[in-house]
């Protein structure tokens, strides 16, 4: 049997709209993105709007819920902001009721917070108590990483995009602490990586992610498909690990 | 659910992870141990493993420990290329922090049969790649129409677009492969590469920003790419993926992926 046949690829990290820098062939609509998930084989994506760091959420993170409305292979990730300024708890989780959102992304440096107690404390305890995801880019540094797991250990968090001169000695540890801490394989380029990771923590804690459009859907997806390890294993990072999270969530 | 690609390598890497009809060839990878990252697959055996997994023909690369320490470093690769001659060659690591012992291996390189050209890291040296420190290198790359792999970064002022372009106008005879291909500096890496019949892009790291590869092919230098992935660092997989997903055609994929390393590197393989 062909590794990974039958096996449904769910990317956790992909990006697409207007932004501030983009790549050399964005995907600026659904019909884009959507072309490059039937070229590489992939079946649905979080898709993270790309001027999400340039613009206000409360402008992108609509646009990002419309843009994903043209498919059902499709779903919005949105950005949060502090309560304490234009995003309070009750208006973050009724829009995302109303807009079948589960997944959510900081980005303190682009919006200007601080990811800690005092900021983000209540929305965050939210997030723990409905087990909704956050996923976090590795850019906006591990120390934060770090500190932000120290003081909820119980968080669904999902580190992205690690570059590729390999984090392992960052992300480890973190793996090895906190059983709800996941890294996605966009950029997990290593060589035998994702391997020596299953073995020393079980799949559980990989998610198959791509980061396109600036990265090609291509590279991480036939990494995951052939990498060395069993069906099973290859099933539960290539989207039942995702599926598994999002299954979780009460909005 | 399975890749819509039409493409006959394609199907052949998803299904197999490899391709007898498209053998790869890595013209940018090294070996062993590296201070800031742990590579779990940096020993020969392992190197080899992998290439076998990902249908890689032979491997060009330089020992990490050379690009510190060319003679302990370069005599590291020897042995490991004389273990599997038909796997492995080398590019000879100079630091030119040491000049005399880059002018005393640039004289002595065909005593190390193994070794295809040299390898210059010039960034992390700090020293650009017209330094006279260099020279030796160069010239004896240009007389014996040798392959010098050089790191090449956009803008980086060691080895980005105006360095490469003054050693390629000095020495026409030298084989130039611009290492991760002017990573950022696209159209002006392309140009050197469309201008100089011996200036080369390697994909290295360049893989992993979509739509380089296809502006590459579409710029009409696809006899001009070579495939990299700095193994043991990128699993070739990954690198392979990039390549064979872009929007190019099977041609160009043979191209890149074989093709243009056979030519170039035809003495060596």
């Amino acid at each position: 049997m062909t590794p990974g046949e039958g096996i449904e690829f769910f990317d956790c990290n992909a990006y697409a709209g207007v932004g501030q820098f983009p790549p050399l062939e964005p995907a600026l609509d659904p019909g884009a993105l959507l072309e490059e998930m039937d070229n590489c084989g992939v079946d649905r994506a979080l898709v993270n709007h790309d001027g999400g760091d340039f613009s206000n959420p409360l402008e992108s993170n609509p646009e990002i819920a419309a843009f994903c409305q043209a498919s059902e292979r499709l779903l919005p990730v949105w950005n949060i902001l502090p309560p304490q300024t234009e995003m309070p708890v009750d208006d973050l989780l009724g829009g995302m009721r109303d807009h079948s959102v589960s997944a959510l992304r900081a980005r303190p440096d682009a919006h200007r917070y601080l990811l800690n107690e005092v900021t983000m404390g209540t929305v965050l305890g939210e997030l723990v108590e409905r087990r909704i995801p956050l996923f976090v880019n590795v850019e906006e540094g591990w120390q934060l990483l770090h500190e932000v797991l120290a003081s909820w250990p119980e968080l669904v968090l999902i580190a992205t995009d690690h570059g590729c001169w390999g984090d392992d000695r960052f992300f480890r540890p973190l793996l090895e602490r906190y059983r709800h801490f996941h890294i996605d394989t966009s950029r997990y380029e290593l060589d035998g990586g994702l391997e020596d990771v299953l073995n020393a923590y079980g799949s559980r804690r990989l998610l198959f992610g791509s980061s396109y459009h600036h990265v090609p859907m291509g590279g991480s997806s036939l990494l995951v498909r052939h990498a060395e390890i069993d069906e099973d294993d290859r099933a539960a990072i290539a989207s039942g690990n995702l599926q598994a999270i999002l299954d979780e969530v009460r909005l | 659910m399975k890749p819509r690609s039409a493409s006959r390598i394609v199907a052949e890497f998803v299904e197999t992870g490899r391709s007898a009809s498209c053998p790869v060839i890595n013209t940018h990878a090294h070996m062993g141990p590296y201070s800031r990252i742990y590579m779990p697959r940096n020993r020969t055996e392992d190197m080899l493993a992998t290439m076998d997994r990902c249908g890689i023909r032979k491997t060009f690369f330089a020992h990490h420990r050379a690009l510190r320490d060319s003679e302990l470093g370069n005599r590291d690769a020897e042995e490991a290329i004389a273990r599997f001659p038909d796997r492995f060659a080398g590019y000879w690591a100079v630091t030119p922090l040491y000049p005399e012992r880059v002018r005393k291996e640039a004289a002595e390189l065909d005593r190390h049969p193994g070794f295809a050209g040299f390898k210059i890291l010039a960034a992390y040296y700090r020293v650009a790649i017209t330094d006279p420190r260099c020279r030796p290198v160069w010239e004896r790359a240009h007389d014996e129409h040798l392959p010098v792999l050089i790191h090449t970064w956009g803008h980086d002022g060691y080895g980005d677009c105006p360095h490469v372009e003054k050693i390629a106008q000095t020495y026409g005879q030298a084989r130039i492969v611009m290492g991760h291909a002017q990573y950022g500096d696209w159209d002006a890496g392309i140009e050197l590469a469309r201008r100089f019949p011996n200036v080369y892009l390697e994909l290295c790291a360049a893989y992993h920003v979509t739509g380089s590869v296809t502006r590459m092919v579409n710029a009409g230098v696809q006899d001009k790419i070579l495939y990299g992935d700095d193994l043991p660092w990128f699993n070739p997989h990954y690198g392979i993926g990039c390549v064979l997903f872009s929007r190019i055609s099977d041609a160009a994929r043979h191209a890149i992926l074989h093709e243009n390393a056979e030519r170039i590197f035809e003495r060596w393989l």
